[in-house]
């Protein structure tokens, strides 16, 4: 197949411009809700003041932003951070140095259409600070732990100074190469730009803040194979490369940005293939984020969760059709189950599509529904325990590797033994009467220590649907409360799943409590 | 091995058996009725030798099952739900081998009833097959009170034990008003330290006397290691994370953010986690700040350690001075 016809199965533009609008959409959604949460680190990091910064500046310079790596890296890090709820629990930690930090991007975006205007950047012990949207990179020579950087923008020059220094750079925003820098305390250095892609293992958000002369290292043992890698590009390639890179870094701990290509620290990945899976890979990414798919609730038989096994294998399989390459059976295989699983998935056939991949669908099997509600939450506010979120059961399938998903236990399991004893499956109606009812059952079972009760729930979730590993484990666990190790091993290490193995036993007394053993 | 003390007696057979020195207070803890049990890994070669010694001191041995290091783990899925051990898990006794990194699960106490409540409750994550098997949190609970542990330590941990979202010694430290040194579990991977529980704060009454207790009946056997252990939990360290920190060595702490060191040693479990030794063997003065650790030698500023909340462990760095 011609290269021309394979990068035609895909719309990389629209992609990458969906994927920018997002991002922007993301960043002001997440900075409006974390103003109104968090308003003291907002202001204690100077946050607040630098946002209404952003909203003076003409709005194309926040697009143009959404293009580069460098907002993705600090939005990336702020999701994760109110993900876990970082900026609640420990706001002192790395929360107010990340907001500290939106000063570095907001002045990397100063360029020749920002007002006149200033700011401030804290130091924090960096060396180098990205300018002009990273195309030209201020390098301190000291490290200081509690300078700020003052910035000021007038008449389309942008003067740095350091307090009690003066003056240590000035910039002609229209001709970036017009600069003046205090030579004893920085220099302004140009990361290489090989046909519209930038080698930056500088930057701290991308190489890590090793030190500039450690990064230095790295640039020049890994430069020559960044030039030679781009240099071996075919047009086509060249194009599809630069559609989607913007930037190449080196960075073992970093994960994935979109627009920066993270090659290996050996060098390995610096070739022209190599350059061209990572791209595909952040092709998938982004297709990943902007399809409104849950790839968490499925589970395969892949050595990976599916969300990586996608990733992976497309930039694989790609890779080996734009270079004229088999395609291992082993990956084959991998993908086939894999693709089966998603399109069994709501939105996947859309996912599949993005990817270029046919989707005539009809005769693919359909796997039964991954997840289900659980009609807990009536009975714990029955029982005053309210604020609970709705709980689903994801099932994990026997064939599959993924960890179980103890999350509806789990989420319980913070409830006081007062709490618990508030519980009662009764609350449910008919407790057998189906797979949720009986599995809740299970559930206020196994909290309260009412380990052959829950067994006799398990079961009946068995007879429902004998492939589910929550049933097995959950069953298992019963099975070593009971002093019945040899069940517990048979379930575990030898992976008994026939449902007439395990014996029915007769019910224990109801509402007997103990500290966890029968 | 290198022994960092001249054990005697039973404590010297307990190191030579298990191949290791820590958790050696806590057996005295289970002897002397301080805790209900304790759960450890013993060397599969030596799991006789181990159960025979345990008989002589009247001690009840229960084995779990067989822990082997993980092979082709790379693509291993649910690692980071196991972030302290990663092994594979066999059945007991099938799983046996001679090998030196083969241990054995096992559940050591004093009444064979606080041993089977113990066993029910101790499942350790370990991956079966190419899955990782955990246990409910709720068992979690469960096992902290078999072992007799305080309960407001058990339910402190059970809520912030989430190493992505908690930061339990930076949730016990905002919980605390002093910090004892009977409340210090930062050393519990080494010889000295009275606890292998994780305080609900650095002043935790039950915690204080836990340890007092522990170290009464330490001074039957050996008076010399007993005063070792006090001297050593009287320090200063820097914790960045449960299985990140460092003690600071003829440390002088400035304030809460400031401290001169002579020397840092690593206290977490695991070499393998030692990421910031070197860098602090390099310097003389550390200052915490914004999640970051600064590092001076002789007022110049050589380093920043820069933590994270946001790669899988909530880390906090902070300067603890246990008076």
């Amino acid at each position: 197949m011609k290269e021309s016809d394979i990068f035609a199965r895909f719309n990389c533009l629209s992609v990458v411009i969906r994927y920018e609008r997002f991002l922007a959409i993301r960043l002001i959604d997440s900075v409006q809700s974390l103003q109104a949460q968090t308003p003291d680190v907002c202001e204690q990091s100077d946050f607040r003041e630098n946002w209404l910064l952003v909203e003076q500046l003409p709005a194309d310079i926040l697009f143009q932003a959404a293009a580069q790596p460098l907002l993705g890296s600090w939005l990336r890090t702020h999701e994760a951070l109110t993900r876990v709820g970082a900026y609640v629990r420990y706001p002192n930690a790395q929360p107010v140095r990340h907001l500290k930090d939106f000063a570095r991007i907001l002045l990397s975006w100063i360029g020749s259409s920002a007002p006149n205007t200033e700011g401030l950047v804290p130091v924090m012990g960096r060396q180098v600070f990205p300018l002009l949207s990273g195309k030209r990179l201020l390098v301190l020579k000291e490290r200081m732990a509690s300078a700020k950087l003052l910035w000021r923008v007038k008449n389309r020059v942008l003067n740095i100074t350091l307090p009690r220094i003066g003056t240590i750079a000035e910039v002609d925003l229209t001709d970036p190469h017009r600069s003046d820098t205090l030579d004893s305390h920085c220099f302004l250095m140009t990361p290489p730009v090989r046909d519209g892609i930038r080698f930056d293992v500088f930057t701290p958000e991308f190489g890590g803040d090793c030190g500039y002369e450690s990064s230095l290292k790295k640039f020049e043992r890994l430069q020559p194979l960044f030039e030679n890698a781009i240099a071996q590009l075919s047009t086509g390639q060249q194009q599809f490369v630069t559609s989607l890179c913007r930037c190449v870094t080196v960075n073992s701990n970093l994960g994935w940005i979109a627009g920066l290509i993270n090659l290996s620290e050996s060098g390995e990945e610096l070739t022209a293939e190599g350059l061209v899976e990572q791209v595909c890979r952040d092709f998938a990414q982004r297709v990943l984020k902007i399809t409104p798919i849950d790839l968490s609730a499925v589970t395969a038989d892949v050595p990976e969760g599916v969300g990586q096994a996608v990733i992976r294998l497309f930039a694989r399989r790609l890779t080996a059709r734009i270079f004229g390459k088999e395609v291992s059976a082993g990956d084959e295989r991998i993908w086939e189950r894999v693709r089966s699983t998603i399109l069994s998935t709501k939105h996947g056939e859309r996912l599949l599509g993005e990817l270029g991949e046919e989707v005539s669908g009809g005769s693919l099997p359909v796997h039964p529904s991954g997840r289900i509600v659980l009609p807990l939450t009536n009975v714990l506010q029955r029982a005053g325990i309210e604020n609970v979120p709705p709980l689903t059961l994801r099932k994990t399938r026997v064939n599959s590797n993924s960890a179980v998903d103890w999350g509806v236990l789990d989420s319980l399991a913070f409830l006081s033994p007062l709490e618990f004893e508030k519980i009662s499956e009764k609350d449910l109606g008919n407790p057998n009467a189906g797979e949720s009812n009986a599995y809740c059952a299970a559930i206020i079972c196994y909290l309260q220590g009412r380990f052959r009760d829950c067994q006799q729930y398990l079961l009946t979730c068995l007879e429902f649907d004998c492939d589910v590993e929550e049933y097995w484990h959950l069953l298992a666990f019963t099975f070593r409360y009971l002093g019945e190790m040899p069940d517990f091993e048979r379930i575990i290490f030898m992976r008994e799943r026939t449902v007439s193995s395990v014996s029915r036993r007769p019910k224990l007394d109801q509402h007997q409590m103990s500290s966890g053993v029968a | 091995m290198n022994s960092s003390w001249p054990w005697t007696g039973v404590l010297r057979s307990l190191v030579e058996l298990r191949s290791s020195e820590a958790l050696l207070t806590q057996y005295v803890a289970v002897v002397a009725g301080v805790r209900h049990a304790l759960d450890d890994w013993i060397p599969a070669s030596h799991f006789q030798a181990f159960c025979e010694l345990m008989a002589q001191h009247g001690l009840s041995v229960k084995a779990d099952c067989v822990f082997k290091p993980l092979v082709n783990d790379s693509t291993l899925e649910g690692k980071n739900l196991a972030p302290t051990t990663q092994a594979a898990g066999l059945p007991f006794p099938e799983g046996m081998d001679d090998s030196p990194r083969t241990r054995v699960h096992v559940i050591v106490s004093s009444r064979t009833d606080w041993a089977e409540e113990t066993l029910a409750a101790a499942w350790y994550p370990v991956f079966v097959d190419r899955r990782i098997v955990r246990k409910p949190l709720v068992d979690h609970r469960r096992l902290g009170i078999a072992f007799g542990y305080p309960d407001c330590c058990v339910d402190f941990f059970i809520k912030h034990n989430d190493w992505p979202r908690f930061n339990t010694l930076a949730d016990a430290a905002r919980a605390s008003t002093r910090l004892r040194w009977e409340t210090n579990c930062l050393l519990k991977h080494s010889p000295w330290s009275t606890l292998f529980h994780m305080p609900c704060s650095f002043d935790c009454q039950a915690t204080i006397d836990y340890s007092r207790k522990l170290l009464s009946a330490l001074k039957e056997w050996d008076v010399g290691y007993t005063k070792h252990i006090q001297a050593s939990l009287q320090q200063s360290f820097l914790v960045i994370s449960e299985r990140l920190a460092y003690v600071l060595i003829d440390a002088t702490v400035k304030d809460e953010a400031r401290a001169v060191y002579n020397k840092a040693l690593f206290v977490g479990a695991a070499a393998e986690h030692d990421s910031y030794g070197e860098v602090l063997s390099q310097g003389n003065e550390l200052e915490v700040s914004d999640g970051v650790v600064f590092i001076y030698n002789n007022g110049k500023l050589i380093h920043t350690v820069e933590t994270h909340c946001d790669q899988g462990i909530a880390e906090v760095p902070l300067l603890l001075n246990f008076e």
